[in-house]
């Protein structure tokens, strides 16, 4: 995990870097440095939304246009994950806006990630107990699936070898389990 | 090759297999706190890899061609052609009012006018060219002679016309003799339909009636009228008037939720929602739905109209989506599925159980597995957290049930009532 965050911490610097660089110089092949290095996320991250690798290709290159647009007028902390928002935004609207239809379903695309527990040393046994009456309250299915893989570290695809669910089913088990604990914390810790 | 973000050889390598269970169970389990990198494993696992890896390298390319070229290219957004547009439009107005008033040397109703009509007819009658000037190539122009004290000329960017034909409209003063000449000519390409439809009018009017020389000075400032009129509303109602404003909040913590999406139903036209919770969405009609939804909420719609300002609420839902599926599966209560020890009987336990308070009904639904033991019990219509964990331990802690839904995903509902 360190290995990641280290390489991620680099990354991150990088990107500050150049940004600050562009910004001083408005040298457009600095910004086209920076974004190749994340281009290859928003490809994949369109090809995720839009499902056709031509749109993909050509939502990548819409969004450095929009990129060079907006670059100058706003704040950006971390390069990555503001690009990371904004290309979503961006292939969530092209969606939408090819639906053109009266009513507009709004798809739930995401959901959105537990942000880290931070808890004090001195929460940490309370929450532990907590912790486990939520578990427990949990479906089985989540449960289990919860259970191999945050406290046994088992992959989907282990898991899945151990229950016999499905790989789909493992992922979805997991994302409501988390959802489910997290409001039962959320519950407790208000308590 | 720069386009190698390191996140994305990994998730290759645990796409192909070649990382092991460790590993895989890292990269899971920071896909699960980070919507970024799951998006992309996501994206990375459809798909031909041939034919993604060809794509990001023609998307390399692309980026470098992209910024050598010198050209400060400007992809403007429908904002800067409605700016251009309204533009336009104003200039014709403008035209048409002075159009309007240096014709009425005729009596008119209008004294203020009239006053300051003098002024500016005494002016020479000089061009005042408005070149819209967009992208390199097409350019639309649009060149109006106005009665002004000397000739302007602005240069406005505009986004590219994505068509080439142009709307030629030619109109050639209708000079009564003392009045200056004016002549107007005005080239666009048609993109925006608000232009469109204006120099429309514009078009059709004077060609539909050839106008005597000298007459009626009343008609020409009807038709004038109309015209501006007609501008006005259709600047308007792209700029200022038709917005809808408001702020969205949860509905159980009453904190302001950002990134929700809003949506106009009858556009298809959305935003999201500020660090406030706020938003401002233009382009409303006099009654509309909004649409509002964000993810771990429930989808809100309501009625709304121009300029007015909504507080939304969202409930946060209960339900993900693959349990959504299950819903309709049982919506009307011809289930198979019963207490094992019936339904007057469960229901008088759950009658005692469900503790003091006002009368309030949470409506909980859940499947039975193979031994008759509620699983998946979720809350459909609830009250307060607490009060739902009270009403699924209860149907965990109740009777166990039967009948021929048991062990499939059959659904029950039942409403715990508290009183």
């Amino acid at each position: 995990m360190s290995g990641f965050n280290n390489y991620k911490q680099s990354d991150a610097e990088n990107d500050e870097m150049l940004l600050k660089r562009y910004r001083q110089t408005q040298d457009l092949s600095v910004l086209g440095e920076l974004f190749q290095t994340h281009a290859s996320m928003v490809y994949y991250v369109c090809y995720r939304y839009l499902q056709d690798s031509e749109q993909s290709k050509d939502a990548v290159m819409q969004i450095f246009e929009e990129l060079i647009q907006k670059i100058n007028k706003q704040e950006i902390k971390r390069f990555g994950s503001w690009l990371y928002v904004f290309s979503r935004n961006h292939c969530l609207m092209q969606l939408r806006s090819a639906k053109k239809m009266q009513y507009v379903p709004l798809v739930e695309f995401v959901e959105f990630p537990i942000n880290g527990h931070h808890v004090d040393e001195d929460d940490k046994e309370k929450s532990l107990v907590v912790l486990e009456k939520c578990m427990e309250k949990l479906p089985e299915k989540q449960r289990k699936s919860v259970d191999l893989f945050y406290l046994n570290e088992k992959c989907y695809k282990e898991i899945v070898d151990l229950t016999g669910y499905t790989l789909n089913e493992v992922k979805s088990y997991i994302q409501n389990g988390k959802r489910n604990l997290k409001i039962c914390m959320d519950k407790n810790r208000e308590e | 090759m720069k386009n190698n973000h390191p996140d994305i050889l990994l998730i290759r390598k645990y796409l192909r297999g070649e990382l092991s269970a460790r590993e895989m169970h890292m990269l899971e389990k920071r896909a699960q706190e980070d919507p970024m990198l799951m998006d992309m494993m996501i994206g990375m696992e459809s798909g031909n890899e041939e034919i993604h890896a060809s794509n990001l390298s023609t998307i390399d390319k692309l980026i470098e061609q992209r910024v050598t070229n010198k050209q400060t290219q400007k992809i403007n957004g429908w904002r800067t052609w409605l700016a251009a547009a309204a533009s336009v439009i104003f200039v014709v107005a403008i035209g048409m009012w002075i159009f309007r008033t240096s014709k009425s040397n005729v009596p008119s109703r209008q004294e203020k006018l009239a006053v300051k009509d003098t002024s500016v007819v005494r002016r020479d009658t000089n061009a005042a060219i408005v070149e819209v000037s967009p992208k390199q190539l097409d350019s639309s122009r649009l060149i109006a002679a106005l009665p002004v004290d000397k000739s302007r000329s602005i240069n406005m960017l505009s986004a590219k016309p994505k068509t080439s034909s142009r709307n030629t409209i030619k109109e050639t003063g209708l000079s009564s003799e003392p009045l200056p000449r004016q002549h107007a000519e005005i080239a666009l390409s048609p993109d925006s339909f608000s232009l469109i439809t204006s120099t429309d009018d514009v078009k059709q009017r004077p060609s539909s009636r050839k106008v005597p020389m000298v007459s009626s000075a009343e008609s020409l400032r009807g038709r004038a009228g109309s015209i501006e009129s007609l501008s006005t509303k259709s600047v308007f109602s792209q700029t200022v008037e038709n917005y809808v404003k408001g702020i969205v909040k949860d509905k159980e913590t009453d904190q302001p939720l950002q990134g929700a999406n809003v949506v106009l139903a009858d556009k298809a036209m959305g935003v999201h929602t500020d660090s406030n919770g706020r938003f401002r969405i233009t382009g409303a009609s006099d009654s509309t739905h909004l649409a509002v939804s964000m993810a771990g909420y429930n989808h809100q719609q309501i009625n709304v109209k121009a300029k007015d300002t909504v507080l939304i609420t969202l409930e946060p839902a209960n339900t993900s989506l693959e349990e959504v599926a299950g819903e309709d599966y049982n919506a009307k209560s011809n289930h198979s599925l019963k207490p094992a020890i019936g339904w007057n009987a469960y229901n008088k336990y759950l009658h005692i159980n469900a503790g003091d308070g006002n009368r309030r009904k949470v409506t909980v639904a859940f499947q039975v597995d193979t031994r008759g033991k509620p699983m998946n019990v979720r809350v459909i219509k609830g009250l307060n957290e607490e009060v739902n964990q009270r009403a699924v331990k209860l149907i965990y802690d109740g009777a166990r049930w039967e009948g021929e839904g048991i062990g499939s995903n059959e659904e029950v509902k039942v409403n715990v009532y508290f009183k």
